[in-house]
Parts: C-alpha cells; structure tokens; sequence
C-alpha cells in the first residue's frame, strides 16, 4: 500500500453562489507525479489551492501524510481551526511554485532561497546558505546567487522560484502552470528542472497545459473540466485512448495546435 | 537697498533659529512617521474597530487647520501638567497632523505589493507577522520614498506657524528682528534662502537613499 501524500475528500469549493469545485476526491501517493489537465475554468489551479490551503475549499478536508490541513479534531471529535503558528508549519511543508514566479524583489535569489529555511526552519544561515547553493547547483543558477530577481529572465525567475520551494524540503511539490507566463524559447529550461525533480521520484502536482511534459514525466494524469475530476488515469492511457468524450475533444484540440505550431520544446530546437 | 550690516547683525540669531527649525521638522517628521505606520497597520490589519480609528484620525487631521491644530495642543498640554512646552507642543501638532497623510503613503505602498509575493511567502511558511516586517515593510519604505521625502518637506515649511506659539524657529525669529530693524527684505530673502539650503539636504538626502535603493525596486 503506497503512502498518501497529500489526499482531499470531498472538496468543494464555492466563489459567492458560483460552485467551482464539486466534491473532488484524490488521493496523492509518495513519488507520485500527477499532471493535472483541462481547459480554463475547470478549476484545476483552484484544487491545487486548496491542496496547498491557501484557499481553504468551502467543503471537504485535505490530509497532508494523513494530518488534517488547518482544521484541529479533539479526540471528541470536535473541530476547530488550526492556530495560525500550526498552519504556516503545515504549510511549510507543501512546496508551491506560481504561474507568475512571487519572488521577493528586495531580496536576492540567495535571499529569497534562504528566508524560509532560517526565518521557518530555524535553521543557522550559514547552514541555509549551504543548502541553497546545493539547489542552486541543481537548478543551474549557481552565479546567479547574488543577483536580483528583477534582472533575471523569466525562465530563471522560475528556477529560483523552484529552488526557493526545494529548500523547505517540502513533501511535495504544487506546480501552478509553471510555464504559461514564460516565452516558448524559456519553457524548456524549467521542464527540465521538474523533469529532474520527477527523475529523482519528487512527489508532485502540477498543473499544466504542457502536453509533452504530461506525457512524458508524468506518472498520472487528472483530467478536469467543470470543476470536476473526468479522468484519472496513467499517462498512456489517457493519450492513447481517452475514456472520456470531454477528453478526447480537449486532446484534439490541443495536440491540433501542436500539429500547427509544434510544441516549446520543438522551438526551442 | 540690501543693508549688509543689518544683514551681518541677524545672522548669527537666524543661525541659531534654523537649528530650532531643523529640529522641529525632524521631530514632527518622525513623529509623523511613526504614528503613520502604526495608523497605516492599524487600518489595513486591525479589524472593523482599527480601521474606524485610522480612518477617523486621518479625516480629523486633515478636515481642519494645522494652525488651529496647534492652539488645541498647545492649550491642551498645560491641563495634563505639561506647562510651558512650546517645542513639544509644535513637534506634536506638526506631526500629528502629517501622520494623517504618512498613514495614506504607507497605506498606498503597503497595497502596492503583489499579493503573489504575500501568497508565495504563506507557502512557505512565513507567519503574519514575518510577512510584514520582513516582506511587506521593506518594500513598502522603498516604494514610498519619494511621497515621504515630499511630505517631510511640507513638513519643514509648516514650521512656521509654530511661531503663534511663540517657538523661535526662523521665521519667529525674522519677525523679531524686524521689528526691530525694520529691515524686512534683508531678513526675510535670507530666512527664504535658509528654507531652500534645508529642503536641499533633506532632498539629497533622500535622493541618494532611493539611489542606494533602486536595485530592489521591480
């Protein structure tokens, strides 16, 4: 039986009377890499913000290694909400990277690594200085360590932000649409770091439009449409015969605009 | 006619004036900048109660007078036993009603960060409190350098009316000496000057810190 890494049960999740997630149950394996697909507004990126509890879902409960997220459950069975303090040490143990980077532009890529582990973790800063040079060596930015994040490009923001999330040494890894925000000749720099994090059986969840990656890194695919989970399958599976009409359709129009312009990676040559 | 020995006379009181000056706009500056990040937080991260107490502060600082300001504090210190604080009560005013507009620049710059930066450092762990001083405050001083230079300079030329409460600054000061040499032109083109000399190093001041922190800047 493998170990549940992140798991949600019935998570619903409403903005006003607009219900974007209806009931969504997962479950996230350790060393698992799950690709999360489907058009705009089937509310992937808003489970994965849920996963992560920076949106808590309206309904539902989400287990980090079987540990209620922000929710305490006495032993009555009565719940609460979790103290600030034990939510941001919860936190701090999923790893999120966004669409749109967040670095911390007053602080430099050594900076931004280094603020969890020694303002979180505790940990001494000349210990986190060691340990964000060793991801930096990882991500490919070892010279970068003393430069801001205003005068780096978009595709080494993104390592850094990536670098930053590695050095909580978190449990697992959210990817919010990792590349959609980078130009098509960036995209392939920051594959290749997730794809070395999955070679190295990272667990992870990312959300992307990147078919290719899916394809190829990915250990399982969540199709979503509607704020609903339509299939969750092998990657194979999924590319070679989609159960479902919804996902053949997305499929076809996607890998059409492949066909057309070719994917990032192609582009990049 | 400018009257040189007039001039040579009044400078060295005018002298001892701009220190006063100098010292009323660094008081009522930094009084002025703390009770406006304290305002500014109070605002936007005390609740429904903060909120109504900045939000009221600031309306009653700027809905009257700096000059009738002034007379409520400096009549209003004797009966809480502090008698004879015209400086005190100048710096207090001054800055009182400058944190009123300090609480809106800090409240503007604390919006302007990305609330991506915020969501990335909840993920990472980061308490409320840390987010503030070591994510939003920081960012929030650089971004708003500029307006508090500005504010800080209107700061120094509402020195002046601390003169109806008798506190010698320069212009108090250049009345004084007129009255007695009757020589306005001289004293008063050399007070103006004197304004200027001071508003120049607090720009400097300021510029050189912007440029020291342009680097953090987006």
């Amino acid at each position: 039986m493998p170990v549940s890494a992140i798991r949600a049960e019935g998570v619903s999740m409403d903005f006003g009377s607009l219900r974007v997630l209806h009931g969504i149950n997962v479950d996230v394996s350790e060393g698992e890499v799950v690709a999360v697909l489907g058009p705009s507004g089937s509310g992937k990126s808003t489970l994965l913000r849920c996963l992560s509890w920076l949106t808590p879902p309206t309904e539902g409960a989400v287990y980090l290694q079987g540990e209620r997220l922000g929710v305490a459950v006495a032993p009555d069975g009565r719940q609460s909400r979790l103290s600030a303090a034990k939510l941001a040490r919860q936190r701090s143990r999923i790893g999120m990277v966004f669409q749109s980077f967040n670095l911390w532009p007053h602080l430099t890529v050594l900076g931004n690594i280094t603020e969890g582990p020694v303002q979180v973790l505790g940990l001494r800063p000349g210990e986190a200085r060691e340990r964000a040079m060793t991801i930096l060596e990882t991500v490919g930015l070892a010279a970068k360590a003393s430069a801001y994040p205003a005068t780096l490009s978009g595709g080494q923001q993104q390592r850094v932000a990536i670098a930053r999330a590695l050095a909580m040494q978190p449990e697992l890894l959210l990817f919010d649409e990792p590349t959609s925000s980078l130009d098509p000749e960036l995209v392939g720099e920051v594959l290749d770091v997730i794809e070395l994090l999955a070679a190295r059986r990272t667990t992870m969840v990312v959300v992307t439009h990147e078919i290719a990656f899916a394809s190829e890194a990915a250990t399982r695919v969540i199709f979503m449409d509607g704020g609903r989970i339509v299939e969750d399958t092998l990657p194979a599976t999924f590319f070679r015969d989609p159960a479902e009409e919804r996902s053949r359709r997305f499929l076809e129009r996607t890998l059409r605009r492949y066909a057309q312009f070719g994917s990032h990676r192609s582009a990049e040559g | 006619m400018v009257d040189l020995a007039i001039l040579s006379q009044a400078l060295p009181a005018i002298g001892t004036a701009a220190v006063v000056t100098v010292a009323l706009t660094l008081a009522a500056s930094l009084i002025s900048l703390v009770v406006g990040a304290l305002s500014a937080a109070v605002q936007l991260g005390g609740g429904p109660i903060g909120y109504a107490l900045s939000r009221t502060y600031v309306s009653l600082m700027r809905g009257t007078p700096l000059f009738v300001q002034l007379l409520v504090v400096y009549y209003g210190l004797p009966p809480i036993g502090i008698r004879g604080q015209a400086f005190l009560a100048a710096a207090l005013a001054i800055g009182l009603n400058s944190g009123a507009y300090t609480t809106e620049i800090l409240r503007a710059a604390i919006l302007a960060v990305p609330r991506g930066q915020l969501e990335a450092a909840t993920t990472i762990g980061l308490t409320w409190g840390k987010i503030w001083r070591r994510i939003v405050l920081p960012q929030a001083f650089v971004t708003s350098l500029p307006m508090l230079t500005a504010e800080f300079t209107i700061v120094l030329k509402s020195t002046p009316l601390a003169s109806v409460i008798a506190v010698t600054e320069m212009t108090y000061t250049g009345v004084l000496i007129q009255s007695r040499t009757y020589s306005a032109s001289e004293v008063f083109l050399t007070i103006a000057v004197g304004y200027i000399l001071i508003a120049q190093v607090l720009m400097r001041l300021s510029r050189s810190l912007e440029r020291r922190t342009r680097r953090l800047r987006f």
